[in-house]
């Protein structure tokens, strides 16, 4: 009986023995493991930010380029407006006689601006009523003398600030003639303050559905560089200059 | 077209604004030839052969459209793109001026961007 008990324990503290070995291994394997997972998740974290980094120099990137398109844009159209304003400038400048101021102006509001019905008044010598002086696309018979302070035209020839329709009431339209049911803008012509004339404009083209701000630019122009070419052409043809001015031209051509 | 030179570009219209404009917008690119009127217009291509045309409708005398025809009949144009720059901006008269010869349509008061978008289609976008 001595012998297997003997070999019994000895196999049992064998098993123990290896069970405690077993343990240890896997302890120590454990460790390791353990050592590695914090490892691996320092590579995580340190990936993530990284990534996080870059998908913010990304976006940061992207709002850069949405910016400087949008300033593209911007400066594209200034010169779209910097061009026209420059090109009516030029044209209202070059002309040397009334009539061609008046065909300036009419080039403007048809070409730059955009409309199909407008008129252009000047003020008569004791400044009380406006007289047609042009227009394009409307009955002349409808175009009578407007007085001043009269309607939405009258009001603007004896404020001089230029109306726009839609932009807030109208000075004059408690008394509004029928002609200006239609009114988009009327830009009053001013020369040192003084109001000189005025454009009314009606109609715009089919396919030009409202108002740009360049108009507004434009109005500006024809208000202060058209009202004195008008009024400069005008001084000069009552003075005969411009016959002389017109044969010196011609023999400068010749020459 | 000789790819070394710069594209030439007859612009014609009655509208000395108008041309004034054009040409700003234009010369950078492009050499511009000029034209008051059709039957002006059509002298000049006969005489430089331009690239492209861009014309307008309403002028007095010889109109857009018919100028448009007589330019198609023209052997030095009768296959240069021509761009109707225009205030009629009605169904019939766009029809009628693709009826006449022209290539392609802009509205006035046109933006410079769809301008050159158009005429760079058709020619390039120049020196």
């Amino acid at each position: 009986m001595t012998e297997p008990d003997e070999s019994l324990r000895d196999y049992i503290r064998t098993v123990q023995e290896n069970t405690q070995k077993y343990l240890r291994d896997l302890a120590s394997e454990n460790d390791k493991l353990c050592a590695l997972v914090r490892t691996l998740e320092g590579h995580l974290d340190r990936e993530r930010k990284d990534r996080e980094e870059v998908e913010q120099r990304i976006r940061a990137v992207e709002a850069e380029r949405r910016t400087y398109q949008e300033r593209y844009h911007e400066v594209e159209e200034q010169n779209d407006n910097v061009s026209k304003l420059y090109a009516a400038t030029l044209r209202i400048h070059r002309s040397i006689s009334h009539e061609d101021v008046l065909a300036a102006i009419h080039e403007i509001i048809i070409n730059l601006v955009g409309s199909e019905e407008f008129a252009v008044f000047e003020m008569n010598t004791d400044g009380t009523r406006l007289a047609r002086a042009s227009s394009f696309g409307m009955d002349v018979a409808r175009l009578g003398p407007i007085a001043v302070g009269t309607g939405i035209i009258g009001h603007a020839a004896r404020s001089g600030d230029t109306y726009v329709a839609g932009s807030g009431p109208a000075p004059g339209s408690a008394d509004q003639v029928p002609l200006e049911a239609n009114l988009t803008a009327c830009v009053p012509f001013l020369v040192e303050g003084v109001v000189t004339g005025a454009v009314a404009i009606f109609k715009l083209l089919g396919h030009k559905p409202r108002l740009e701000p360049v108009d507004l630019e434009l109005f500006t122009l024809l208000g202060s560089h058209a009202a004195n070419a008008l009024y400069c052409t005008s001084v000069v043809e009552s003075s005969g200059a411009p016959r002389s001015l017109h044969m010196r031209a011609a023999a400068e051509t010749r020459r | 077209m000789d790819p070394a030179k710069k594209p030439r570009i007859l612009i014609v219209d009655d509208s000395p604004t108008v041309l004034i404009l054009e040409e700003m917008i234009l010369r950078w690119r492009y050499e511009v030839l000029k034209a008051t009127s059709g039957a002006q217009a059509l002298r000049v291509a006969a005489d430089k052969h331009p690239d492209l045309i861009l014309l307008d409708i309403v002028m007095p005398d010889i109109d857009g459209l018919e100028t448009c025809r007589l330019f198609r009949t023209l052997e030095p144009t009768k296959a240069t793109p021509i761009i109707m720059v225009t205030t009629r901006g009605e169904t019939d008269v766009v029809e009628a001026a693709y009826a006449h010869g022209a290539t392609d349509y802009v509205m006035k008061p046109f933006n410079q961007k769809e301008l050159l978008e158009k005429i760079q289609r058709h020619v390039g976008v120049g020196a």
